[in-house]
């Protein structure tokens, strides 16, 4: 093999692994959301696959920009779980595992998807929601990787924390 | 589940004053700002459980599926390129040098949620004889390298000069080159190969309007016909599609060029395939 090969060949390992490194993050993203097994995989693999169809301007870094998809995507995902009343006691179930792990995101996503039913838990609650409290993303962060506004960011947060205390007393109130 | 008497909310997954798991991962990746990363890591060498945090991404070990999804990033990311080429890449494609902005084309296919990915090294048959000899020194699983967990393999063997050589996956090939594709998988089923390039969509083999090649399971089948390449320059995606049943070849090779690269919906649950990046260069290759 000439110098050119072997130049095309290194270059080649490189981007092979710093794509490797964004990937690792991104299944990283979804398994702290669904949990470790196929689900998280099939996730990331879609995040890619929405990210590399879309417009991506450069508003946020490229990191930050598969963050809010991967989160997106999960989301997506534990929806379509929720509706299989199988995969959704599987998915519980690993989570109350991880839960009682003292894995405060289990917690958390146990919590988002049992308002998932909720029709005020629209799209950018939710990840608003799972950005702050799971990836501990701050209220600029999540502002900045969803493309909207701070102060909306914050709004929403707040009543998703009203959601779930409204859901813990309704269950409460019912034993 | 469990809670306390009086509920206060969902509680963050990071202390207060922690950063996130997205500026821990932006660091590691390299693409904070000088402050913001000295900043971070200054917090991290102070904070034990951001140390932890840290460590244990670190630690992680590399994911069974990791190098599928890998290749078809990168595939997908040059097709990508390609079709933005003379739009103007905008500033912030160029601080990622690793997306390339070079043309090239090429398509990441997932099925049921898995991509397989068969990448070969370049191995010369050394008695520079015809393919048929070639593919009886391949090892008896098809050679190459696979994924952890896949068991399929796409062989791609280039007759050019009188010479044959295994490629690998993103080589470079020239007008007139003879490829022979060959399969190796477990179990017995149907193959078919098509080429995918942002133009065109091509079965390579059997052929359009063929009925797929059927394949026993556990040896490398060369398939036929071999494939003489024509002058289209640029990157083209070769796809080997491996059902368990007889599929419809033409009809596939429409939704493939109608979809250019179909999703996980596109193709039946039961099928898999891999994927070879083919480079044809108007000029010198290998």
């Amino acid at each position: 093999m000439g110098d050119g090969a072997s130049n095309n060949a290194m270059s080649g390992r490189r981007e092979a692994e710093e794509y490797r490194q964004l990937v690792r993050m991104v299944l990283r993203v979804c398994r702290r959301i669904l949990g470790p097994g196929p689900d998280a995989e099939d996730a990331a693999q879609e995040t890619f696959e929405r990210h590399l169809g879309s417009d991506f301007e450069g508003r946020s870094s490229l990191a930050t920009y598969l963050y809010a998809i991967a989160t997106r995507v999960c989301i997506d995902r534990l929806r379509k779980i929720r509706r299989d009343e199988r995969l959704m006691r599987d998915w519980s179930d690993a989570a109350r595992m991880r839960q009682a792990a003292a894995d405060p995101r289990a917690d958390n996503m146990l919590l988002v998807a049992r308002l998932l039913d909720n029709p005020e838990l629209g799209d950018d609650m939710a990840q608003s929601a799972v950005c702050y409290y799971v990836h501990g993303m701050t209220e600029q962060e999540i502002s900045d990787a969803l493309g909207i506004n701070r102060r909306t960011v914050s709004y929403k947060i707040s009543r998703f924390v009203a959601l779930t205390r409204e859901l813990v007393e309704d269950k409460e109130s019912h034993g | 589940m469990a809670r306390p008497v009086e509920f206060a909310g969902p509680r963050r997954s990071v202390g207060e004053s922690c950063p996130s798991d997205m500026l821990l991962d932006c660091l590691a990746l390299g693409v904070l700002e000088p402050a913001a990363a000295a900043m971070v890591s200054g917090h991290v060498e102070s904070c034990p459980e951001c140390r932890a945090r840290v460590a244990d991404a670190a630690a992680e070990r590399p994911h069974p599926r990791e190098d599928a999804i890998v290749e078809g990033v990168r595939l997908r990311a040059r097709l990508q390129s390609r079709r933005r080429v003379g739009s103007g890449l905008p500033a912030w494609w160029r601080r990622w040098a690793w997306i390339p902005t070079a043309v090239t084309a090429v398509l990441a296919v997932a099925l049921g949620g898995m991509l397989y990915v068969a990448r070969h090294d370049i191995r010369t048959s050394g008695a520079g004889t015809d393919t048929d000899a070639a593919l009886g020194q391949s090892d008896a699983a098809g050679g190459g390298v696979r994924l952890k967990g896949a068991t399929d393999a796409l062989s791609v063997y280039v007759k050019r000069d009188g010479t044959v050589s295994r490629a690998a996956s993103g080589d470079r090939f020239l007008q007139g080159d003879h490829v022979q594709f060959s399969w190796y998988s477990v179990e017995p089923g149907y193959v078919a190969v098509y080429g995918i390039d942002p133009v065109r969509t091509t079965c390579y083999t059997p052929g359009s309007g063929r009925s797929p090649t059927r394949v026993e399971g556990g040896r490398e089948v060369p398939l036929q016909p071999a494939v003489a390449l024509d002058a289209t320059a640029g990157a083209e995606l070769v796809m080997a599609l491996f059902c368990p049943r007889p599929f419809d070849v033409s009809d596939m090779e429409k939704r493939l060029g109608a979809t250019g690269g179909l999703g996980a919906a596109g193709l039946p649950t039961d099928c898999r395939a891999v994927l070879f990046q083919m480079v044809k260069d108007s000029g010198n290759g290998h």
